[in-house]
């Protein structure tokens, strides 16, 4: 079963992954004979129960030249209700130890989440939502597996 | 001292933001007006938008772009948004993604 097992850190739960354009957008780029973009790689998630949704820092999405794809008001822990996101449309690989899994969906940008807290991406419920997690607080380690026939 | 003014570079790109900006409200716009109706018709799929007007509805976020890539291309935007009641939406717990895949 593919799985990942980690050392719970100060921080929480984070995960080494990289982002990608979706399968959609490079078989398009393919097709028309553009170049699809390097992966970029060693990007630090932390696993977040409590976010809704992807949050990524938008210096990343901008590399990959990523397209915005909606937009949303959303909420935060500081207070900042109804702050403004575009969300755009990524390729989300997470390194299992049997096989990596790849998310295509919308993620919500931000311009300063690599600068105010040390991780480059959250992974919300919506990546969640196809996976496994078990938080071992004792132990501090946490494992993330997928379910092959899910 | 007298205000520096962006570079070409800068000048287009922030040009293609608003621009963007602007599309994109139209198309928010689109989507709020013929919510109602979405919700009906097909509650839970994804909706792809140019401009005012919608250009499919698909089973998962996937295939709404696949349709937006094939009528568009890869270098004009589009708007892909999952068809949803603003109310249950904020208690969701699954939204815009598409089932994991394996590869190597």
């Amino acid at each position: 079963m593919p799985k990942i097992s980690a050392a719970i850190q100060d921080l929480g739960p984070l995960i080494k992954c990289s982002l990608s354009v979706t399968q959609a957008r490079a078989n398009v780029l393919k097709s028309e004979g553009n170049k699809i973009p390097d992966r970029i790689h060693e990007l630090i998630g932390l696993v977040d129960t409590g976010s809704e949704g992807v949050l990524i820092d938008s210096k990343h999405v901008a590399k990959l030249k990523l397209p915005v794809r909606s937009g949303r008001r959303i909420s935060t822990i500081d207070g900042t209700s109804g702050r403004y996101r575009t969300m755009c449309e990524i390729g989300l690989i997470i390194p299992l130890e049997e096989a990596k899994v790849q998310w295509d969906g919308n993620a919500y940008c931000d311009n300063n989440l690599a600068h105010e807290c040390d991780f480059d991406l959250i992974i919300g419920r919506d990546v969640l939502s196809s996976l496994n997690l078990h938080y071992d607080g004792p132990k501090c380690m946490f494992t993330i597996w997928h379910d092959s026939d899910s | 001292m007298a205000r520096q003014e962006p570079s070409t570079p800068q000048k287009a790109h922030t040009h293609s933001v608003q621009h963007r900006d602007n599309e994109l409200l139209t198309e928010f716009k689109t989507f709020n007006d013929k919510l109602g109706q979405l919700i009906q018709d097909s509650p839970g799929k994804f909706v792809v938008i140019k401009h005012t007007k919608i250009l499919a509805v698909a089973d998962d976020y996937s295939k709404a772009l696949q349709i937006g890539y094939s009528k568009l291309g890869s270098s004009e935007p589009f708007f892909v948004e999952q068809v949803q009641d603003p109310r249950v939406s904020e208690r969701r717990n699954k939204v815009f993604h598409t089932k994991l895949e394996y590869f190597r």
